[in-house]
């Protein structure tokens, strides 16, 4: 079963994305950038979900820590934000993440598809 | 033959999830931390009467995913939460703390929104929007608009959650 790295500090946001992803993934979850960081370094998921407005270390350097890491560089990586506004995606994927999500996660379809359409392409790229 | 594993995946948490009454002494958010947050208009919109004080579909929807458990953890959540967050946006807004308006208005935003406690969720993206740009004129009367809010959406929301 595939595994996905949630790094998201709110506990009802987690709750959320538990209950929408738990019987489909393997779940680690992290509610801060450094701990996750040097956690995924040891043992590299599958996918990322990674929260935007991280408290301390935000997503967007999380990120840039991931794409500038050997081990980690790789990784789809999904942003999870409350600020995306029609034309965003752009600056999304300008900044290294693969896809974004946003909250309130009301639509579960939208983050299972988003999911499973990163991980669909990292397995036809590793084929 | 297979037999089909039917136990649930397990979950490993790295640590203990960070409790809300945590939260507010989490390190404030350094300024233009993050390229990906979109500098708002803080010509803000009237306070926000057309948002539902509770879309109820949220919760409908919330029961069909994770069932009563699920809900009762949100709700819980939300509502331990919810008075501290607020206690520290009015007294952040008192003392003119732009930065810890705008952390408490983004966490507890989150909060309403996964409940579908839209009126709520819009009155935080005001005081979020407005504390992100340094102003925080009228957010006095933002906050206090929040905090009648939520004495109104809580009974609902317990509502929903005995299935009223």
């Amino acid at each position: 079963m595939k595994r996905i790295a949630v790094i998201e500090d709110n506990p009802d946001n987690r709750l959320l994305v538990e209950a929408i992803l738990e019987d489909h993934y393997e779940l680690v979850e992290f509610d801060n950038g450094p701990e996750a960081l040097a956690q995924m370094r040891n043992d590299p998921p599958d996918l990322v979900l990674l929260d935007i407005s991280l408290p301390g270390m935000d997503g967007t350097e999380v990120l840039r820590a991931m794409r500038s890491d050997p081990i980690l560089g790789a990784i789809p990586t999904i942003a999870l934000t409350a600020h995306a506004m029609a034309g965003d995606r752009d600056r999304f994927l300008a900044a290294g993440f693969d896809d974004y999500v946003t909250k309130p996660l009301v639509d579960e379809e939208v983050l299972l598809g988003a999911i499973a359409n990163q991980l669909g392409r990292e397995q036809r790229r590793s084929a | 033959m297979s037999v089909m594993n039917t136990e649930p995946p397990k979950i490993f948490m790295s640590r203990h999830p960070v409790s809300p009454e945590a939260m507010p002494e989490a390190r404030p958010r350094r300024a233009g931390t993050s390229e990906l947050r979109p500098v708002p208009d803080p010509v803000s919109l009237p306070v926000p009467d057309e948002y539902a004080c509770l879309r109820e579909e949220v919760v409908a929807k919330l029961w069909r995913l994770g069932g009563e458990k699920l809900v009762g953890q949100l709700i819980e959540l939300f509502e331990a939460g919810a008075p501290g967050r607020i206690a520290a946006i009015l007294s952040a807004v008192a003392a003119g703390d732009g930065p810890t308006v705008e952390r408490e208005a983004h966490a507890l935003k989150s909060s309403a929104g996964n409940l579908g406690a839209m009126r709520m969720w819009a009155l935080c993206q005001q005081l979020e929007s407005r504390a992100s740009v340094g102003e925080l004129s009228r957010t006095a009367a933002l906050a206090h608009q929040l905090e009648s809010e939520f004495e109104r959406v809580s009974p609902r929301l317990r509502g929903c959650f005995k299935g009223d």
